[in-house]
């Protein structure tokens, strides 16, 4: 083999497979960014079919709501009302004594499952804002016993539609029943903020170990429930240290 | 004789590898199944009867002048095959690959000489065909090419006939110059050929798989 010929061969032979293998890598590139492009195409296609399905959520979640707000106020209340006529009857000819803690339960009944009906009308939250809702719950909770509620609200207020006004101000009364109830807490503070829309709940009470009451049903539910409004809810906690719910509208 | 035979011998062992691995694949699973069966068929019966004519003395110049453009056309079909909507592209090639090798024929005695000015022209059509066709799978496939049969599949052609073009353009001119070192290149073409086939073999081996899972699933 000549020097000449062997040097063809060898340039000849290295431009083939240099040019295979560049051939190759462009290739590969061209697929990876595909590739790229096809999984953002997908990720994206799964938000969208996740919002959807939100919005159907909430829809359905907004329509049960109304449902049974006026049930409630229509047909429970009116139930009540009529009892509480039938007791009531003839009260002038002989009243008993011994029917007036029931007359006096059932008229608080009444009271109570109005103010359930109309809270659950999203109607309601068009006229009413969030933080007027909770500043009422919060004098409500401060008057029946040993506890301070603050409500500490923001220059403006939340603007919220009325399914989602509905479901945070049920996860408002459950963070401050669990905090009555579970915490023995005397001392809660409910501050609103704008930017990011939301709210945090902060009590002075018993607090709980996060590890062991991690799967709790309750805890779960107010997560879920704000998850499906489209805000996040997280719990700071520790043993003796209080608790503190922070609900904060997920970015769009 | 006994270079030649063993060379023989590696190619068909690696067609028959490829021939097995192709019949084992379910014939509605892959729609390049069957072309690419007749091809490696057909490239097995050309590779026997060129060594019984070796073996006979006879020269064998005639069996790969007719296998040429028999195959070529069967690659053609597995292209149409594998993307239906170049059968504008793929019948001017057709006649384009077939007019090169009748004119070759005419210009000189197929019976005593491998046509390799029309081999050349077929390679180049079938060298840009693969390459678009190894573009389209890079554009549209979902999935990492390396675990994609069609792409082992015609990277294993693109390599047989991509390194053809310059082998045998390679081979003429070396050969004016120094006829040994000609003859001591003649290794490449069995090296392409044996390529070309354990491609195919890994393609079809991995298709298989493909069918197997999704059978399992």
């Amino acid at each position: 083999m000549n020097d000449q010929g062997f040097i063809f061969v060898v340039v000849v032979g290295t431009v083939f497979i240099l040019g295979l293998i560049g051939l190759v890598g462009v290739l590969m590139a061209v697929n990876t960014s595909r590739r790229h492009r096809h999984r953002a195409e997908l990720a994206e296609m799964h938000l969208k079919h996740a919002h959807e399905k939100m919005a159907a959520e909430r829809e359905a979640v907004q329509q049960t709501l109304r449902e049974v707000g006026s049930e409630l106020h229509d047909n429970v209340s009116q139930l009540l009302m009529v009892i509480h006529i039938g007791l009531n009857w003839g009260q002038d000819i002989a009243p008993d004594p011994r029917l007036n803690p029931a007359r006096e339960a059932l008229a608080e009944c009444i009271n109570e499952v109005r103010n359930l009906g109309h809270t659950l009308n999203m109607d309601m939250w068009k006229a009413n804002t969030l933080q007027e809702a909770v500043i009422r719950l919060a004098d409500r909770l401060s008057r029946a016993g040993n506890l301070k509620v603050n409500v500490v609200q923001d220059e403006f207020p939340l603007q919220l539609p009325g399914d989602v006004g509905t479901v945070l101000y049920r996860v408002c009364q459950e963070v401050l029943t669990n905090a009555i109830k579970h915490g023995s807490a005397s001392t809660i503070t409910v501050r609103f903020h704008n930017n990011p829309a939301g709210f945090t709940i902060t009590d002075n009470g018993k607090g709980f170990d996060p590890t062991t009451v991690v799967a709790h049903a309750g805890l779960r539910s107010i997560e879920r429930r704000c998850n499906l409004m489209g805000f996040d809810a997280t719990c700071t906690t520790a043993l003796d240290q209080g608790c503190s719910w922070q609900v904060r509208q997920r970015p769009a | 004789m006994g270079s030649i035979i063993f060379r023989f011998l590696l190619i068909y062992s690696a067609m028959s590898l490829a021939w097995v691995a192709c019949w084992r694949v379910p014939v509605r699973s892959w729609v390049l199944r069957n072309p690419l069966l007749a091809s490696i068929t057909l490239g097995l019966i050309t590779e026997v009867t060129a060594m019984a004519a070796v073996w006979l003395s006879f020269e064998n110049s005639i069996v790969y002048n007719v296998c040429v453009p028999l195959e070529f056309l069967v690659l053609l079909w597995l292209l149409y095959r594998f993307k239906p909507r170049w059968g504008r592209v793929l019948l001017p090639a057709a006649f384009l690959g077939c007019t090169s090798m009748f004119i070759a024929a005419m210009l000189r005695d197929p019976t005593a000489f491998v046509l390799t000015e029309a081999v050349v022209v077929i390679s180049m059509i079938l060298t840009a065909l693969l390459v678009a066709a190894l573009w389209s799978i890079a554009k549209t496939s979902e999935s990492p090419l390396p675990s994609v049969p069609e792409f082992w599949l015609f990277m294993g052609l693109l390599v047989y006939f991509g390194g053809l073009v310059p082998h045998i353009a390679m081979v003429r001119f070396v050969f004016q110059k120094n006829s040994a070192l000609a003859a001591e290149l003649s290794f490449i073409m069995p090296l392409l050929c044996i390529l070309r086939y354990l491609c195919t073999a890994g393609a079809c081996l991995l298709q298989a798989r493909i069918t197997g899972s999704r059978q399992h699933e």
